[in-house]
């Protein structure tokens, strides 16, 4: 059980969102799906004790196409259920990758935005935006009051974590209809147990000559690169992790294999 | 008149099934006394830490708080033989969660609020993380005052070591046999500690009514082992406790001893015998309260050139954690069963239970069997790699036949099963053939284990059963055992075992849910694969006696001799004049004469059953008959192996095992089944992984890996019956058996498949990646 109150609140839009963060900014928190939230409330990890449940937003819940300057975008809504985004199907190597994540139960309530943003390093439905290079929409508090609204290319938003103001949280993420067509290649491997973290989660896309690949449970965060020519090598990635999972060695075996099928893959 | 349908031998539907399925059984903790308050409890994060002071004013000031204990407010040790641990850590803790403080509070969050302000400060330890660590020389003790506690006879610890318990096994001539063997091999052989990950986790309620009677109640598998051991360790009579024992969510073995009862006791005494609830966490359930053990074994083994085998030389050393439990018993029933079912007729072995500072160790489905047999299986295989010959060809050579003594010296009389068939079986099943088969199909290789395996109850030699039946007015039958329902379908399998022998159909038979011990006969525990055939022989001598009751009852009224009268298809009738009869509803409640004057009545019939002829086992030698009747058999894996990475699927896994007589099929394949995934997860995952303090680091179900369905294998399960003498309609335990053989096959399998050897547990990618690497000359 968790063991404090907790004050739960539902806004209908945006700004009720964002003014119910800034009526109590110490102990509140965005939240959507909420199953990391449950264990690290139970287990005293985690402390946020005013919840704001943004996953019904209108531009949480959205799943649409829409024109960008380049041309199309898909576009996914942060409160969207991963079991909704593995159905859906409009960007392939983001239903492929998002059907691997927990077991299909859990998978009715993991959201977009609580696997991308929440505290496990894993975060295994960031890796389709990476590799494609895809946008995240953000809202928070601006500093003239009401609310501010921008976009940045994940790449440059996501280090250890998301990069995001006080305040602030993802809207959703877009990424450009092109790429989301594009071939792909993915694999994942954990320690033994299918349903489990991954020891190596790896998505890899190629566009005229250039190959992304992101990276999962490799590192102790998400990471991404990107060449020119040749895809990238096991070596070009920091040294991997080793813990109770999974040694560094072997992490690094499975990435060169895993790099190597695609590279074949992706001719 | 009406013939009952067949009961035994047909997969009658569970009686417990439909309620289960919807979620309406009633668990322990499902049912709260009124006023209950609720303990929450701070549980250590140290391996081995002293104690130095605990800060608690902060809690016991804190809104609904009743009271804040720790190990220092009581004196008592509890233990099944041995009596070596505090309820609260007294002094220090010895292993990672550990209870070391209670808080006691109106309701749950009050005292989950307080015990947050609780603070503990530790001075840490060197923490020991394996039994050879424990006995090096100049190792701490973990229990200095070992030589103090409390035990039963046949437990023998070493004061002044960390050894808890040592079983000896000395048989025929084993170093002059192992001497002159023309073949010989060593092996070393390991895996650490797991957990039961029970589907439900264990709580406990106790309650002391103001004329000093003790209410438990409780998610255990023995509420009579609970009640005597609550009475020998605080001093209550025991007939001034009452346990109830409710339906289990699975128990494995897991709650076969006494857990949270007596903490849930002392602290219902300390607030006045208010009831108390206890319950764990996952967490605490997988930490706090006790798993399996681990093991660390030397095998070797002597034989003749045709594979004959002549002598064994073992030594088992499991890693009990911080307190002994139930696995002082399960190193000595390893000890006992130490050779498999194989014919040895020389054997040295030691088995010793050794205290660490990893979480404790209880009983777990097994009990010394499954770390016996994955232990001797791979010393098997190596015997077989050396002598050139088929691992199936060299067991079918030395499976024990009638009329082989086991490791204590006890024959196996005609009520042994046929271990070769069992093999063949299983071997046949899997298309077995020959050794050094392995198939390769797009970089994966395919490849077969098989392996053997035995079990007798490991059970006191005063093991007993009772069972009461008693009637309706509808001449249906009540059923009353001590007999505890995890999930087996035991109670099902006594109600078709009634019907059968009553001769009704099993319709009318009801066998009570819940074990109260102040109402139902004394049991010694549910656990051991003993319930079937132990309860089911008292219920069989209960229906007997309702049986001659009702003869006595009817001889009157029918006039005739008592002895002419049978008892069939639900009516009273003289057996050579059919037609004279009377309906059982006329009888059970007494008959009635025209006129009013009534006789008899009401029938209660009442069995009993006590082990047989089990004998304790001599100090220096181990002989002795521990063993009730050994359930053999032997299974198989087919796997397939992704030789880059290690990868592997189990795709088939066979199971022969004979069990004297099937009385639910489906319940009985569902037991074999159950047993053999859980074998897989307890090779492939599921154990303790610990940090360099001995700290564990996948304390959760987010990290510790249980076998999923669609993780299965294809199931061939076979059932021979040779008929057990002294079971009930012939009838074996086979509630463990299928988990026995699985880490043996699993292994021998993948082994083959990865052409690399494979001594330890468990078997992960990375493992057999790293062991091809070291066979194949490459950095490790």
């Amino acid at each position: 059980m968790i063991p404090f109150d907790i004050v739960y609140r539902r806004p209908e839009t945006v700004d009720e969102a964002v003014a119910a963060w800034l009526s109590n900014p110490e102990a509140s928190a965005y939240y959507s799906g909420g199953t990391e939230i449950v264990t690290g409330s139970r287990n005293g990890t985690y402390g946020a004790s005013a919840l704001i449940d943004v996953k019904r937003l209108p531009e949480c819940r959205a799943r649409d196409s829409r024109r960008v300057a380049e041309g199309e975008a898909l576009y996914f809504g942060a409160g969207l259920f991963l079991n909704e985004i593995v159905e859906d199907g409009s960007f392939p190597l983001l239903s492929a990758t998002a059907a691997k994540i927990a077991d299909h139960s859990v998978r009715n309530r993991i959201t977009l935005g609580g696997n991308v943003a929440g505290r496990l390093p894993y975060r295994e439905a960031l890796l389709p935006f990476l590799a494609a290079n895809g946008t995240a929409h953000l809202a928070g508090p601006s500093p003239a009051g009401g609310v501010a609204r921008r976009e940045a290319p994940l790449r440059e938003l996501h280090a250890k974590r998301l990069l995001l103001g006080p305040g602030e949280f993802l809207l959703g993420l877009s990424v450009d209809a092109e790429a989301a067509d594009l071939p792909f290649y993915r694999d994942r491997a954990t320690s033994g147990a299918e349903i489990d973290y991954p020891i190596l989660a790896l998505c890899a896309m190629a566009r005229s000559g250039r190959f992304a690949v992101a990276l999962s449970g490799y590192l102790d965060a998400p990471a991404w690169l990107e060449t020119e020519g040749a895809p990238p090598r096991a070596r070009d990635f920091p040294e991997p992790r080793t813990d109770a999972r999974a040694s560094g060695h072997y992490r690094a075996e499975l990435l060169g294999l895993g790099l190597a099928r695609a590279a074949e893959a992706l001719k | 008149m009406e013939r009952g349908s067949p009961a035994v031998g047909s997969s009658a539907r569970r009686r417990d099934g439909p309620d289960k399925t919807t979620g309406r059984t009633s668990y322990a903790d499902d049912r709260r006394a009124p006023g209950l308050l609720h303990a929450a409890v701070l549980s250590s994060p140290h391996a081995h830490a002293e104690i130095v002071r605990v800060e608690a004013d902060a809690a016991r000031g804190s809104s609904g708080v009743r009271g804040v204990f720790t190990g220092e407010d009581w004196d008592a040790l509890i233990g099944l033989y041995l009596g070596d641990k505090p309820p609260l850590a007294r002094g220090r803790v010895r292993y990672h969660g550990e209870p070391v403080v209670a808080v006691v509070a109106d309701d749950e969050a009050s005292a989950l609020r307080a015990l947050r302000l609780v603070r503990v400060e530790y001075r840490p330890l060197p923490a020991i993380g394996t039994p050879r660590e424990a006995l090096a020389p100049g190792a701490p003790l973990l229990h200095p005052e070992l030589g103090s506690y409390r035990r039963i006879p046949a437990i023998l610890p070493e004061p002044g070591s960390n050894v808890a318990n040592r079983t000896k096994i000395r048989k025929g001539d084993a170093e002059g046999a192992m001497a002159a063997a023309e073949v010989r091999i060593a092996g070393e052989f390991s895996f650490p500690p797991g957990d039961h990950c029970a589907m439900e986790p264990r709580s406990a309620q106790a309650e002391i009514l103001a004329d000093g009677r003790v209410l438990i109640r409780s998610s255990t598998q023995s509420p009579f082992g609970v009640r005597n051991l609550l009475a020998i360790g605080f001093g209550i009579p025991q007939g001034m406790i009452t346990v109830t024992a409710p339906a289990v969510g699975g128990g494995f073995g897991g709650k076969a001893g006494i857990q949270l009862e007596p903490l849930a006791y002392l602290l219902s005494r300390a607030l006045g015998g208010r009831p108390v609830r206890l319950a764990n966490t996952r967490e605490a359930d997988m930490l706090g309260s006790p798993g399996r053990p681990g093991i660390e074994a030397r095998v070797s083994l002597g034989a003749r050139r045709d594979g004959t085998l002549l002598a064994a030389d073992i030594e088992f050393l499991f890693d009990s954690g911080g307190y002994a439990d139930y696995a002082v018993n399960v190193s000595r029933a390893a000890g006992y069963a130490c050779t498999g079912p194989y014919r040895i007729p020389n054997v040295k072995s030691d088995s010793l239970c050794v205290y660490t500072n990893h979480p404790f160790a209880t009983a777990f489905r097994g009990f010394g069997h499954i770390e016996m047999a994955f232990c001797i299986e791979r010393a098997m295989d190596l015997l077989a790699a050396k002598l050139g010959m088929d691992p199936v060809a060299l067991r079918l050579k030395n499976a024990v036949l009638p009329g082989d003594t086991t490791p204590s010296g006890s024959r196996l009389d005609s009520s042994t099963g046929d271990l070769p068939r069992c093999i063949r079986t299983v071997a046949s099943r899997l298309g077995w053939d020959g050794a050094d088969r392995t198939d390769a199909i797009g970089g994966r290789r395919r490849a077969k284990g098989v392996s053997c395996f035995w079990k007798a109850p490991a059970i006191p030699t005063f093991t007993d059963a009772g069972a009461i039946v008693s009637f309706n007015e509808d001449a249906s039958l009540n059923v009353l055992t001590g007999i505890v329902e995890l999930g087996q379908g035991a109670l099902s399998g006594l109600a078709q075992i009634a019907a059968d022998a009553f001769g009704i159909d099993l319709a009318k038979i009801h066998v009570a849910g819940e074990v109260y011990t102040d109402r139902a006969p004394h049991d010694w525990t549910t656990a051991a694969s003993r319930s079937l055939f132990m309860a089911g022989r008292a219920l069989l001598a209960a229906i007997d006696d309702a049986k001659s009751q009702l003869r006595r009852i009817a001889a009157g009224p029918l006039r005739c001799p008592e002895e002419d009268l049978e008892v069939a298809g639900g009516r009273v009738f003289i057996r050579d004049d059919p037609e004279i009869s009377l309906a059982l509803e006329a009888l059970v409640l007494g008959y009635v004469y025209p006129g009013g004057n009534a006789i008899g009545g009401p029938v209660i019939g009442r069995g009993s059953y006590i082990a047989r002829g089990l004998s304790d086992l001599d100090p220096e030698t181990g002989r002795g008959r521990p063993g009730l009747e050994w359930t053999l058999g032997a299974e198989g894996v087919e796997v397939e192996l992704e030789e880059s990475t290690g990868r592997f699927r189990v795709l088939r896994s066979a199971c022969c095992m004979d069990v004297g007589k099937v009385v639910n099929p489906a319940l009985a394949r569902g037991q074999a089944v159950g047993a053999m995934a859980m074998g897989i997860g307890f090779a492939t995952r599921e154990s303790f992984v610990f940090g360099s303090g001995q700290n564990v680091l996948n304390g959760s179900l987010r990290d510790y890996k249980l076998l999923r369905y669609g993780e299965e294998p294809e199931y061939i399960v076979d059932f021979l019956e040779t008929p057990q003498g002294d079971g009930p309609l012939g009838a074996r335990g086979l509630g463990e058996q299928g988990i026995l053989g699985m880490p043996g096959a699993l292994a021998q399998a993948l082994e083959r498949a990865a052409s690399a050897p494979v001594d330890s547990l468990p078997i992960t990618p990375e493992s057999l990646w790293r062991s091809m690497r070291a066979a194949r000359g490459g950095p490790a």
